[in-house]
């Protein structure tokens, strides 16, 4: 009796071990609209594949406020203020933001989006008609391109990081 | 004595086969630990992944808006950014100079890149307002304006960078989602947030009339509460910490922090001749801005540097004519 038990408190275990193995060892989640990873941990390389919000990411490792992470078989850098998430090997919180008290849950959070959206903007528009929110597209319509900013920190000497 | 001993020696013995047992067990959980096997733990992860995780997600979620605005998301954020913005720019027109429009949105995104959260939902953007004000307001989740007079009075492209890497850091230090009143996120959202947590299916389902009521209502008042201080001015605390920021970002671009001075003692002189409107309204007094970037070269042990060449060369493309 005492020797099943001990055989099925090892198979918990094992079965424990594995599931958070797949949970929470590897990964971390996207939470911006749209990102690159890059060919090196600076925003000046080149983009390698594109992710988007709620891609989740198995991480390699992780240099400064850089991680190597792959998707769908594609490695490539991306800064932690793109992520959310809790990397259990490297038992380190990613998280937007530093030396905050929002650090503690922001991360959990940031993928609950439920509240304030777009359909309470929606709503929020039918009460405020002298908004202009025709302004804030044309803000969000300028799409400055890596390159475009390449080219102007070059010009301007300015550092490439 | 001895049988007590032997007793003891039987049960150590079985213990021990016991104990050999779990040891081993426990290696050979630890081993494949160890060895990463990913095709297992896919495998079995895979199973409960999806459904545990958006549980997961949803559960934190109700706890994290119990705790207040500073745990709203990038996306959240993101949001109520659009709505503040909207209400900033309601208020002045829009200047339309496609070619200015594009270098401050060159500068300013590049600026960002060196800051402390270079990364956020939808990414930054800059506008022109037209006004004589000298004035620039950052709205969360990155919507950024200056007014043509606050651009018109600065001389090169350091000052200028210095006024927008200002505003960049009110976003990235979250200055203005701070000022929402804790109990508006609390009463609005806690609610639903409660239901969601108890179950994964209610994620599905549509929010009551009730529920968007008490949302919209959060939402609108968060709004309120972030254009009202950004209007009235925010703590003497937020625009020195805004500076400190703004120094660093300037400083790890490249730009020399002299711009920052520069900028500061313009609106020092537009004070002391009676402007009382814009920035002098809304921020701390200059001197004491000035005082303390000075602290800082000294902590660091750093200059002020001078303004490049190649950077006022350029910024003269898009200055206006006088």
């Amino acid at each position: 009796m005492n020797k099943l038990l001990l055989y099925v408190i090892a198979l918990a275990v094992f079965l424990t071990a594995t599931n958070v193995m797949a949970e929470n060892l590897d990964s971390v989640t996207i939470k911006v609209k749209k990102t690159s990873l890059r060919k090196d941990k600076q925003f000046y390389a080149p983009t390698v594949t594109t992710v988007v919000f709620g891609d989740r990411l198995e991480t390699i490792k992780f240099s400064g406020n850089w991680w190597l992470v792959s998707h769908n078989g594609t490695q490539g850098w991306v800064h932690e203020s793109a992520l959310v998430g809790w990397n259990a090997q490297y038992r380190r919180k990613v998280s937007m933001f530093k030396g905050k008290k929002s650090e503690m849950s922001t991360d959990e959070t940031a993928l609950a989006g439920k509240g304030f959206d777009a359909q309470i903007e929606h709503e929020f528009r039918k009460k405020s008609p002298k908004a202009n929110f025709s302004a804030v597209e044309k803000m969000e319509k300028i799409k400055i391109t890596d390159k475009e900013l390449d080219a102007f920190v070059t010009e301007g000497g300015l550092a490439k990081q | 004595m001895t049988l007590l001993l032997q007793r003891v020696a039987l049960q150590n013995s079985n213990n021990g086969r016991l104990m050999k047992i779990a040891a081993s067990s426990a290696l050979i959980t630890l081993a494949l630990y160890t060895a990463s096997c990913s095709t297992v733990s896919k495998n079995m992860g895979e199973y409960a992944d999806k459904a545990v995780e958006k549980m997961n997600a949803y559960t934190k979620s109700s706890k994290a808006m119990s705790l207040g605005s500073s745990n709203l998301s990038d996306e959240q954020e993101y949001y109520i950014g659009r709505s503040v913005a909207a209400r900033i720019a309601s208020g002045y027109k829009i200047y339309t100079n496609k070619s200015r429009t594009r270098y401050i949105n060159r500068l300013g995104v590049a600026l960002s890149r060196y800051s402390s959260r270079p990364e956020i939902y939808a990414g930054y953007h800059f506008m022109l307002l037209e006004s004589k004000e000298l004035n620039a307001f950052g709205a969360p989740g990155g919507f950024i304006f200056i007014t043509t007079g606050l651009y018109k009075s600065a001389k090169n492209e350091e000052q200028l960078a210095a006024i927008l890497a200002h505003e960049i850091s009110h976003v990235t230090l979250k200055h203005g989602i701070s000022s929402i009143e804790a109990d508006r996120i609390n009463k609005g959202i806690k609610k639903f947030n409660k239901k969601v947590a108890k179950g994964v299916s209610t994620v599905a389902q549509k929010l009551s009339s009730a529920d968007i009521d008490k949302m919209t209502a959060a939402f609108e008042g968060s709004v309120d509460d972030i254009v009202s201080t950004i209007s009235s001015g925010y703590s003497h605390k937020f625009e020195f910490e805004a500076d400190a920021e703004a120094f660093s970002i300037l400083r790890r671009a490249g730009y020399a922090p002299k711009g920052l001075v520069s900028c500061l003692k313009t609106l020092q002189a537009r004070a002391r001749g009676g402007d009382k409107a814009g920035f002098n309204k809304t921020h701390p007094p200059a001197e004491e801005r000035i005082k303390r970037i000075g602290w800082l070269v000294k902590r660091l042990k750093t200059d002020l540097g001078k303004p490049a060449p190649i950077r006022t060369k350029r910024y003269k493309r898009y200055a206006f004519k006088k």
